[in-house]
């Protein structure tokens, strides 16, 4: 079944291409914002960079999670699927996945532009770059997929998401940025293993409790 | 069969209704009625799962309806007011889908063919954004003959149908009223619902007006508690 | 009834009134002073408390969640309720408190000190939560939200306060492990005071629930 909800949002995605669009679109204004607004030097621009780059990556996250459940309220689309008999945690699973595989999208478009309009100098060996990458949107994707079903039928509910969603997430906005800086630093695994460990900890901790809880969620 | 056992339900810490005992039985179809704002809607999601309750309890086919049992639900189709499909996608998409939601797999052909039965078949692969209200009714109509249900909760089934889809309505509910099911509408038509249905529940005053056989309703007693006069 | 026409909340408030007059003057006249922090140093006898009550507030909000979602009974949503304000009061008070013992012992008034940070964020956080209150929609679905925003919040307090602590490892600062070490008559009064700023927190919830159920009985009988 889990396998069925993540073909019917990536489906759904690819009829309308809203989620993918604007998340690409925003990000790139963001980065073109980014690129006039800091005259300093190279250097100093390189220091900031994996800070720049996560604040980017959580502007653009809120813009798909608010979009994961908008077209679930367009015609009430959600009461088919939680009316029916599909274990409403694994619904929470889809849309986290989903969600991580959007911003993946958006970032392959995002990066490339990212290193060329701040003109950085990327010399390290991809691997471990997709895997902070892809370890930062679990963690950020897991409490946001949470929060996104939360601020769902609310007033305000994209004003809301942002609220709840960042004060929550700063364990893995500090953890990531923290690797991503030692990792582009050249530093031996073992000085920023522990932010890893972080990432790794909230992902599970959040993807848990979000399976757990998403019942409650669901009903109104 | 569909059963509620003290069923409550508040809004703004004012009770909607309370302490509802009610039985639907298999073989039966059953009229919800009430003047606007009684709950019926509200009622119908209930049983459906998708609204929560203070208290009581509901059994469908005999196992408690709870939210972290989804084969609780697995009985029952709910069919709201809003088309409750995905409207980027095509009625073939949605249907496959809602189908798949119920453990059905079923080809291009079956759903057309299906389709073409509800009088669907001529915009089967357009995004369903262009359908109009009465097309969106019929659609839901072929989701009711696509996946096996034993309770049927239909809110407002006419809404938006011409001649030929209240027709085409009428006969399905009718074909669906032979076999061992349960079938449960909300309907503003008490005169319909009396000539139709076996079972009539009319909800009334934060509780049950009546609850019975429509052959032993009066129905210048449902009119009034329809109109507010009792 | 009102809630301090009842002789015994009655007499908790004036003896809680007194015992805080008499830790005032303890605090003031009989606890040492300790070099180079002089009467700044005092605060800690606040501050501390304060931030243990806003915490143990947000535990309760969690655990008072946990209990509405098992027996969904609306008192325990009221208690998750008041625990959270409760709590956002004394958070802000402990944002307070601290830049006034920080600028004279630190020089500025905010270093990015990792349980401050963590209070910051903590209060940030229930923010969010008044607002989900506030704009959630109808009692009954905001009650399992809050109910379900309370247990998020708290499960991530552990985990932010790892993080910041690692953030900035070069600030540290463990005033209570000082204090531990400092000349005796600290300890002392340092728990009289944490023991009366629980009690308080006690007859804050219950006052507070006690209004937010007549709150919701008036609601019932006039919506």
């Amino acid at each position: 079944m889990l396998v069925n909800l993540i073909k019917k949002e990536l489906l759904i995605e690819l009829r309308s291409k809203q989620i993918l669009v604007s998340m690409a679109a925003f990000g790139l204004s963001v980065v073109l914002i980014f690129a006039f607004s800091f005259s300093v030097s190279q250097s100093i621009l390189e220091t900031f960079a994996p800070g720049l780059f996560w604040v980017l990556i959580l502007f653009t996250s809120v813009l798909g999670l608010h979009r994961l459940f908008d077209y679930e309220k367009e015609f009430d689309a959600f009461s088919l699927v939680i009316g029916a008999p599909v274990d409403r945690g694994t619904i929470y699973i889809s849309k986290w996945i989903s969600g991580w595989i959007y911003l993946v999208v958006a970032e392959i478009i995002i990066i490339p532009l990212f290193v060329l309009f701040l003109q950085l100098r990327w010399t390290q060996p991809i691997l471990p770059g997709i895997g902070i990458l892809f370890l930062g949107n679990s963690g950020i994707m897991a409490i946001g997929a949470l929060i996104s079903g939360l601020a769902m039928r609310a007033r305000m509910s994209e004003v809301l998401l942002p609220v709840l969603l960042f004060p929550l997430v700063t364990p893995v906005l500090i953890a990531v940025t923290k690797a991503t800086t030692a990792y582009l630093n050249a530093q031996p695994f073992i000085l920023w293993q522990f932010w890893v460990l972080i990432l790794a900890s909230f992902t599970v901790i959040f993807g848990l409790l979000g399976y757990l809880l998403f019942d409650h969620v669901t009903e109104e | 069969m569909i059963e509620l056992l003290n069923v409550t339900k508040s809004f703004y810490h004012k009770p909607l209704f309370r302490d509802l005992n009610v039985q639907f039985e298999s073989g039966n179809m059953s009229a919800m009625l009430g003047k606007n704002g009684a709950g019926k809607s509200t009622l119908l999601r209930i049983m459906a799962g998708l609204t929560a309750f203070e208290s009581g309890s509901i059994n469908v086919c005999g196992t408690p309806l709870k939210s972290n049992n989804p084969l609780s639900r697995k009985a029952v189709l709910y069919l709201g007011h809003a088309p409750g499909l995905y409207p980027p996608l095509s009625a073939v998409e949605n249907l496959r889908i809602a189908a798949m939601f119920y453990g059905e797999n079923y080809s291009d052909s079956e759903i057309l063919e299906t389709l073409s039965q509800v009088g669907l078949d001529r915009q089967p692969n357009d995004s369903i954004r262009i359908y109009s209200q009465g097309m969106m009714q019929r659609l839901k109509l072929a989701l009711a003959i696509l996946i096996p249900w034993k309770v049927l909760l239909f809110d407002e089934p006419f809404t938006g149908l011409d001649e030929e889809g209240r027709i085409l309505t009428e006969s399905l509910l009718k074909s669906w009223q032979t076999e061992d099911k349960t079938i449960i509408l909300v309907v503003h038509n008490h005169e319909w619902a009396m000539k139709h249905c076996d079972h009539l529940l009319v909800l009334h005053d934060k509780g049950v007006g009546y609850d019975g056989k429509s052959s032993d309703a009066k129905s210048e007693n449902i009119a009034a508690m329809l109109q507010g006069i009792v | 009834m009102r809630f301090f026409d009842k002789p015994i909340n009655n007499s908790l408030l004036s003896i809680l009134i007194s015992l805080f007059a008499i830790n005032l003057h303890i605090i003031i006249s009989h606890t040492p002073m300790i070099p180079q922090q002089h009467w700044a140093q005092k605060i800690f006898y606040l501050h501390v408390p304060v931030a243990w009550t806003a915490f143990l507030s947000y535990f309760f909000v969690m655990v008072f969640g946990i209990m509405y979602l098992v027996k969904k009974d609306y008192c325990w949503d009221r208690l998750g309720q008041s625990a959270a304000e409760i709590g956002t009061l004394f958070t802000a008070l402990v944002l307070t408190t601290g830049p006034i013992w920080a600028k004279p012992i630190w020089g500025k008034p905010w270093i990015w000190e990792p349980r401050l940070t963590t209070t910051l964020i903590l209060f940030l956080a229930y923010i969010g939560y008044f607002m989900l209150r506030e704009f959630g929609g109808h009692p009954e679905r905001v009650a399992r939200y809050a109910a379900i925003l309370g247990i998020i919040a708290f499960v991530d307090v552990p985990i932010i306060f790892l993080s910041v602590k690692f953030w900035t490892p070069e600030i540290q600062s463990h005033p209570q492990v000082e204090m531990a070490q400092q000349p005796g008559g600290i300890l002392g009064p340092f728990f009289f005071s944490l023991a009366l700023f629980t009690i308080n927190w006690l007859m804050m919830l219950r006052f507070r629930s006690h209004t937010l159920n007549i709150k919701q009985k008036l609601l019932s009988d006039h919506v």
